[in-house]
C-alpha cells in the first residue's frame, strides 16, 4: 500500500490568520507537525511509499521531512493547482498512484489511532473494498475514485478529526494531552509521570510541575512557577518566576513575565489568543515578548556591511558623475525627474529619483554604463529605504502592488538579480523575485552587485 | 533536497542544453536535456517557434532537465503563451527534483500541469 497527502493551502489558511509566519499545514499539535503524525501511522500501517502533493511551495515539509529515510519511508513531492479535483491528482500522479492500493489523506486532519492497538486497523483495511469516506480514501489496487463505495467517516478503519480553526486546535491539542497521549509518539527527551521534556530544560527553585505537560527544548521554568496540568511549551520557552501556565500552549521563542496566571490560552510571540473562543490579543508591552533580538542584530550587521559597500561606491562613483553633473540637471529641467515606487512589502511609498523618462542617448548610455543613474539611490541605502542589493524597485501600479503582496517578502534594492538577467521577461516579473527570494544570501548579493556593477542590463 | 549553497553557485553558470523531439498521437514531446538557463532560453524559444509549425499541443519532458533558472523558466512560460495563443497548451511531464524546486519557489506550478510520467501526460491532451 502506498499514502497520498494531499495539502491544500486552502485548507490552512485559518492558521496564517492566527500564525503568520509558521508554514500552515507544518502546524504543531502537541509540539510535533502535523505531517509528522501521517507518516507515524503510515509506518505503522507498513506503507512505505509516501507522495506529498501540494498546491503550494513545499520547500519547508522537504526540509522537515526530506526523504522519510528516518521513519523508514520513502517520501516524494509533487505540485498541484489549486482547482485540481482528487481525480486530475490521481491522473498527475499516475506513476505512483498504479498498481497499487492507495490510501488518501486529503484535508487538514488528524487521524485518531492508537499505535499501541494498530493490528484491527491493518486488518480492516485487509479486508476492506475501495472506500471514500470525505478526508480518507482507499482505493484497491486499479480501482478508479468513482468506483469506491461512498461511506461515513464513522465507517472507516479510523475515525479523524478536522482542523477548521484555532477553537478545534486548542481542543485536540488538550484532549491529545489529556486523554489520549499514549495513543501517539510524541517529542519529549526525558518521559517522566507523563512529564515529556526536551534537552536542556531548567527547572527552577520551588517548581510546581503538574502533568500532564510537554515541553520543547531550551524551555526555563523560573522559581516558583506552576505549570501544568496540560500545558504544551515549544523551544526557547522563559517562563518567569511565580507565573501560573495551564491548559496553555506556549510556541517558540516565548517569553512569560513573572507573577501571570495564563489559562486556556495560546501564546504566539506578542499575541494571546483565547483557546475558548479564538479572541486575539496583541501584548504591546514587554510582560510578553517573542525571541527578535537575533533578528534585530542580523539585520544590523547586514545594513552595516550593506553600507560599507554603499560608501565604496559613493566614493569611487562621484567624480564619473560630477563630469556628467551638468548634463543629469539638465535632464532634471527637461523630464520628469522623480517617480513613485514602493519601497516595503506593506505598500510603503516613496519618490525616487529615476531617469526612465529620459530618451535614449548617447550620454544616457554613457551615463547607464557606470551606473550614474543609481547614484542618487545610494543614498536612500544609508538612510535605510532601500537596500543596496535587493529586489527589483516596481514602480506604483496596481498589478506591482498585486506582485508584491504575493511575494514572501520585498525588500528593493539599487541592485537586483532582474539586472543581471538578460531575458525579455515581461509576463511574469515574480519570476526573477520569487527566484531571489529562495537564494539570496551574501554570496549570491555579492555576485549580483558585481555582475550589475559590470554587465548590468541597460 | 538540492542544497541552497549549490544551486547558487549554479546560478550564474553557463553550459549545454539539448533538445529532443518526438511527437505521438499529435503531441510533441520536447525532451530537454542538460540546462536551461540564460544562456540557453533564447535556443528553446527558437526551437520550440519549429515545432510549433507541427502541433499545437505539447509535453516538456525534464527528466534529464539537471538545471533550470528564472530565465529558464521565463523561456518556458514564453512558449507555454505562444501554445495558447495557436490553441494549444504545454503540459510538463518527468519532473526531477531541481527543476521542481524552481517551479516552486516562482509558483509556476500555477500556470502548468505537471504530470508525473510521460504517457499520463500525452494521454490527458486527448
Amino acid at each position: 500500500m502506498k499514502c497520498l497527502i494531499l495539502a491544500r493551502e486552502a485548507n490552512y489558511a485559518w492558521v496564517k490568520n492566527y500564525f503568520p509566519d509558521i508554514t500552515a499545514c507544518l502546524l504543531k499539535v502537541v509540539n510535533k507537525p502535523l505531517p509528522e503524525f501521517y507518516i507515524d501511522l503510515c509506518s505503522l500501517l507498513k506503507i512505505e511509499e509516501i507522495r506529498f502533493v501540494t498546491d503550494f511551495s513545499s520547500q519547508e515539509i522537504e526540509k522537515l521531512l526530506e526523504n522519510g529515510d528516518r521513519w523508514g519511508v520513502h517520501i516524494t513531492y509533487n505540485l498541484a493547482r489549486e482547482e485540481d479535483t482528487i481525480d486530475k491528482i490521481l491522473l498527475k500522479n499516475n506513476s505512483f498512484c498504479r498498481d497499487c492500493d492507495l490510501l488518501i489523506i486529503d484535508d487538514s486532519i488528524f487521524i485518531n489511532y492508537d499505535k499501541d492497538n494498530i493490528e484491527p486497523v491493518i486488518s480492516a483495511f485487509e479486508n476492506t473494498d475501495s472506500f471514500d469516506a470525505g478526508c480518507i480514501k482507499f482505493l484497491k489496487a486499479g480501482v478508479s475514485m468513482k468506483d469506491a463505495q461512498v461511506i461515513t467517516p464513522q465507517d472507516a478503519p479510523f475515525s479523524y478529526s478536522r482542523i477548521t480553526g484555532i477553537v478545534e486546535y486548542y481542543n485536540l491539542s488538550m484532549d491529545i494531552l489529556s486523554k489520549r497521549k499514549h495513543c501517539f509518539v510524541l517529542p519529549g527527551y526525558i518521559h517522566e509521570r507523563d512529564a515529556f521534556l526536551g534537552s536542556n530544560t531548567e527547572i527552577g527553585r520551588g517548581v510546581n510541575i503538574e502533568p500532564p505537560i510537554l515541553a520543547g527544548d531550551n524551555v526555563r521554568f523560573r522559581e516558583l512557577t506552576k505549570v501544568g496540568p496540560n500545558a504544551v511549551f515549544g523551544d526557547n520557552v522563559l517562563i518567569d518566576s511565580q507565573t501560573t501556565v495551564e491548559n496553555c500552549i506556549i510556541y517558540d521563542y516565548t517569553y512569560i513575565g513573572s507573577e501571570l496566571e495564563v489559562n486556556k490560552m495560546i501564546a504566539y510571540k506578542n499575541h494571546l489568543i483565547s483557546g475558548t473562543t479564538g479572541e486575539m490579543i496583541k501584548i504591546t508591552n514587554d510582560f510578553l515578548i517573542s525571541g527578535v533580538e537575533r533578528r534585530i542584530i542580523l539585520s544590523f550587521m547586514e545594513r552595516l556591511v550593506q553600507s560599507f559597500f554603499t560608501a565604496i561606491l559613493i566614493v569611487l562613483l562621484f567624480i564619473p558623475y560630477m563630469c556628467m553633473y551638468l548634463i543629469k540637471l539638465y535632464w532634471e529641467a527637461k523630464y520628469p525627474y522623480k517617480k513613485e515606487y514602493f519601497i516595503k512589502k506593506n505598500g510603503k511609498i516613496a519618490k525616487l529619483p529615476t531617469m526612465s523618462q529620459v530618451p535614449d542617448s548617447f550620454f544616457k548610455r554613457v551615463f547607464t554604463f557606470f551606473n550614474l543613474d543609481r547614484y542618487s539611490l545610494l543614498f536612500f541605502v544609508w538612510r535605510g529605504q532601500l537596500r543596496l542589493v535587493g529586489n527589483k524597485l516596481l514602480d506604483v501600479q496596481p498589478k506591482h502592488l498585486m506582485l508584491i503582496k504575493d511575494l514572501p517578502d520585498y525588500q528593493p534594492g539599487v541592485f537586483n538579480y532582474a539586472d543581471t538577467m538578460h531575458d525579455d521577461i515581461s509576463d511574469y516579473d515574480g519570476m526573477h523575485e520569487g527566484f531571489y527570494y529562495a537564494y539570496q544570501s551574501f554570496g549570491m548579493d555579492m555576485k549580483i552587485l558585481f555582475r550589475a556593477l559590470f554587465k548590468r542590463k541597460s | 533536497m538540492a542544497g541552497k549553497a549549490h544551486i547558487e553557485d549554479e546560478i550564474l553558470k553557463e553550459g549545454d542544453m539539448n533538445i529532443e523531439y518526438q511527437k505521438q498521437n499529435d503531441v510533441g514531446i520536447l525532451i530537454i536535456h542538460g540546462r536551461l538557463d540564460a544562456y540557453n532560453a533564447p535556443t528553446l524559444k527558437t526551437q520550440f517557434q519549429e515545432y510549433s509549425k507541427d502541433t499545437a499541443n505539447f509535453v516538456f519532458d525534464l527528466h534529464n532537465l539537471d538545471f533550470l533558472d528564472s530565465t529558464g523558466l521565463g523561456s518556458i512560460v514564453a512558449c507555454l503563451k505562444a501554445a495558447s495563443e495557436a490553441g494549444g497548451d504545454i503540459r510538463i511531464a518527468n519532473m526531477s527534483e531541481k527543476p521542481r524546486l524552481v517551479f516552486q519557489i516562482t509558483r509556476a506550478y500555477k500556470i502548468f500541469e505537471i504530470y508525473d510520467d510521460l504517457e499520463t501526460a500525452v494521454a490527458s491532451f486527448s
